[in-house]
């Protein structure tokens, strides 16, 4: 206890030690401009393509000669805690990345520049993915630009579906439930094995669903506060589907989230589960089994709303963000300019990820199912408090429960909509 | 620190250039050799305690962090706050009813340990000595990530031992949380028993013969010989389990895959949840000093009956 309280006051401290510094604004531009210009950068870019980010450094450095660039690494964990101290202390970065779900907050308490007038001056921006596009987007200002993406698909095992005569991905909800039914039927015996894995704190695994069926998470009224709409008849409709996939295809610990996944599928209990390239990846990466990476293949999830539709994805990743008490506004855009260019974007897909704009794509064939999403991807809602309703666990313990059966979807979903409310509408 | 300023108040009493005359000869030097330990631990402790309970009556949350306005001083609006949400005291009743279950058997079991671990032959002590450093010596999360497989619902061995086929420990908090207080009494037992252990060698053996020589059974030597002469060192260990106990985290945390339900939530993780992952650091200050001064009273009133006890008799 005594260790949070002292990360409080730290927070504080920091702020007191360094109060009177300001900024005094460019010193200068082009070869003139003298100076450093910080960027945080997540340990993403770190381990996944480091040749990138001092590809952009080296770009902006053509621009400005006389400027250090210092690329700090930040863990997800506590980036968003150093921000705050950094800024209240005056320190804060010139360039930030934050996840699409943590823009909304930040965006909300007017912390980022507004980058509306300077849109087109940034690479594909007229081809950005929209959802991605819409998690930088703030009563219709643009504060961030998208770094890059990651959607769901179904990864499958093909050994498994051939076993029970499925040699092509199920490409209609028919289809797939017909998968599902025929591999429970074969390992009936096996109680622990399950056709889809497809547990109930897998939030990005559930609310799809809800979007499949015409409903949302959460909507803005006109005065600007936010209705939860978990429990509206759309949303419901489309968890009770979500449910039904689940009680055919799931047999395993209903309270757990979707990182046991993978060793799942490796251990060959699990023929099918719904998730990230970096999910898919570790089925054979070093905690997998390399011999499996040619088993393994992805496929976009059929619609049980829609004949011959898909259920939308769920659009994650990064965007990066201009802190609006930063000193070099100009400086960071050109950086973030150098970044997200189209060769740099092309190297978070070779990473394994979905660059920011529809395109650039991976043409690895492991990759179909998530190149197919792009077609039709959501965000959440940038709402101030959504962050905290995350903090809360109060939708991951509203998918549990549904999952568990502790009540009906519509008791579940209309008790949950309350809670949320009151932390989205709170100050 | 007002007695650092005594010599400066005597000033004016000495004549000008003689020789200080002291009345009362009061060393100073013992002052100025601790003189740099305190300011260190004001600089460390003592200025941060002081800042959290001043943050815990201002609004102090991005808005402010954000925007050159300095923190607004809200009052009790903070401390209303945590008082009035249902919720709260739900999980104080909860938090109270697990720490004294966790106490009271870890205790339990590990004096228990002790008393056995002091009649075993000398090798069979060594045999629980090494295996209870062992245990003490595995950290609370990797720990808790093997009970975790050890109850999971289609792998587990507990299970497959108990012959309970695919069942989930985890959808009634109360096994969960059973779990959650075996993980804690494993982890809190090889401190006890070690302790203790120490405190009963150094019974005087010759004590125990008189009273054994006076005809006093196995109880009787124990609870009148034994006990009282081991009782300073279980009050220390278990005020010292109260408060690992009543701040437990870790294991419930890790245990519920970092979202543990409303009905696992203790005040730790409740508070945590709650504010500190939430950006709202005056609200965050706040549940700080309401859960020390929680655990405060717990200790007050614990320490004061044991004290009492102690007195009676």
């Amino acid at each position: 206890m005594k260790r949070r309280f002292i990360a409080a006051a730290v927070a504080a401290a920091t702020f007191f030690a360094v109060a009177a510094c300001g900024g005094s604004g460019d010193t200068g531009s082009g070869a003139d401009a003298k100076g450093d210009l910080t960027v945080w950068l997540q340990v993403d870019a770190q381990t996944l393509w480091p040749k990138a980010v001092e590809a952009a450094t080296t770009e902006f450095t053509k621009q400005y000669p006389n400027v250090k660039v210092t690329v700090a690494y930040q863990a997800w964990a506590d980036h968003l805690t150093k921000f705050d101290a950094a800024a209240q202390g005056g320190t804060a970065p010139d360039v930030i990345e934050l996840g699409t779900t943590e823009m909304g907050l930040y965006m909300g308490n007017s912390a980022f520049a507004d980058l509306t007038a300077q849109k087109g001056d940034f690479a594909n921006s007229d081809s950005w993915i929209k959802a991605l596009q819409d998690s930088a987007t703030y009563n219709g200002k643009l504060y961030g630009v998208p770094y890059y993406g990651g959607t769901r698909s179904v990864i499958y095992r093909k050994d498994l579906l051939a076993e029970v005569g499925v040699t092509s991905p199920p490409a209609t909800w028919a289809a797939l439930m017909d998968a599902v039914t025929k591999l429970s039927d074969k390992h009936k015996a096996d109680k622990t094995f399950s056709a889809f894995f497809l547990p109930g704190q897998h939030q990005y695994g559930a609310m799809p669903f809800i979007y499949d069926a015409g409903g949302q998470v959460a909507k803005q009224n006109g005065d600007g506060t936010w209705d939860a709409t978990f429990s509206s008849p759309e949303s419901v409709t489309g968890l009770k589907n979500w449910k039904a996939l689940m009680d055919a295809g799931y047999h395993g610990d209903r309270t757990i989230n979707d990182l046991t996944a993978f060793s799942t599928m490796v251990a060959g209990k699990a023929a099918m589960f719904y998730d990230t390239s970096g999910q898919m990846k570790k089925v054979f990466g070093k905690d997998g089994d390399a011999k499996l990476k040619d088993q393994i293949a992805t496929f976009r999830l059929p619609s049980p709303t829609k004949a011959d539709g898909f259920v939308p994805a769920f659009m994650g990743g990064s965007d990066l963000a201009i802190p609006a008490k930063g000193k070099h506004k100009d400086w960071a855009a050109a950086w973030i300019k150098a970044y997200t260019s189209p060769a740099v974007e092309q190297q978070f897909v070779d990473g394994g990820f979905m660059s920011n704009t529809t395109k650039i794509v991976t043409s690895d064939p492991q990759m179909k199912g998530y190149v197919d999403t792009l077609a039709d991807t959501w965000t959440l809602p940038a709402a101030k408090n959504w962050a905290q309703v995350e903090k809360n666990k109060i939708v991951l313990n509203m998918f549990a429960d549904i999952a568990t059966g502790k009540g009906t979807v519509e008791e579940i979903t209309a008790a949950a909509d309350k809670a949320i409310e009151t932390t989205l509408n709170a100050k | 620190m007002s007695i650092l300023d005594e010599p400066a108040v005597a000033q004016p009493l000495r004549a000008p250039g003689s020789a200080p005359v002291s009345r009362r000869p009061r060393p100073r030097l013992p002052y100025l050799l601790i003189l740099p330990a305190i300011v260190v631990l004001v600089a460390v402790i003592g200025f941060p305690l002081i800042r959290v309970v001043i943050l815990s009556f201002q609004e102090w949350g991005l808005a402010q962090i954000f925007s050159d306005a300095s923190p607004p001083f809200v009052g009790l609006d903070n401390y209303s706050r945590i008082l009035s949400d249902p919720v709260f005291w739900t999980v104080v009743v909860r938090t109270l009813v697990l720490t004294a279950i966790m106490v009271s058997v870890s205790m339990v079991v590990g004096v228990g340990l002790a008393l056995l671990m002091e009649r075993v032959p000398a090798w069979v002590r060594g045999c629980i000595t090494f295996s209870l450093v062992m245990a003490w010596a595995v950290p609370t999360f990797v720990s808790t990530q093997i009970f975790a497989w050890m109850t999971e619902q289609n792998f587990g061995i507990l299970n497959y031992v108990l012959g309970l086929g695919q069942h989930n420990w985890y959808t009634d908090s109360r096994q969960g949380l059973t779990v959650a207080t075996l993980i804690v009494v494993w982890g809190a037992v090889p401190f006890i028993s070690i302790t203790t252990y120490a405190a009963l060698t150094q019974v005087p053996a010759e004590l125990v013969e008189a009273a054994r020589l006076d005809g006093a059974g196995g109880r009787q030597v124990f609870f009148g010989v034994t006990l009282p002469s081991i009782r300073p060192v279980l009050v220390i260990v278990t005020a010292l389990s109260v408060i690992w106990d009543f701040s437990v985290f870790n294991q419930i945390w890790i245990l519920r895959n970092g979202a543990p339900s409303p009905d696992y939530q203790t005040l730790a993780i409740y508070a945590y949840t709650q504010a500190y992952q939430g950006h709202e650091y005056g609200y965050a200050s706040a549940v700080a000093v309401v859960t020390v001064l929680l655990l405060l009273a717990v200790m007050v009133f614990y320490i004061r009956q044991l004290v009492q006890i102690g007195d009676a008799e």
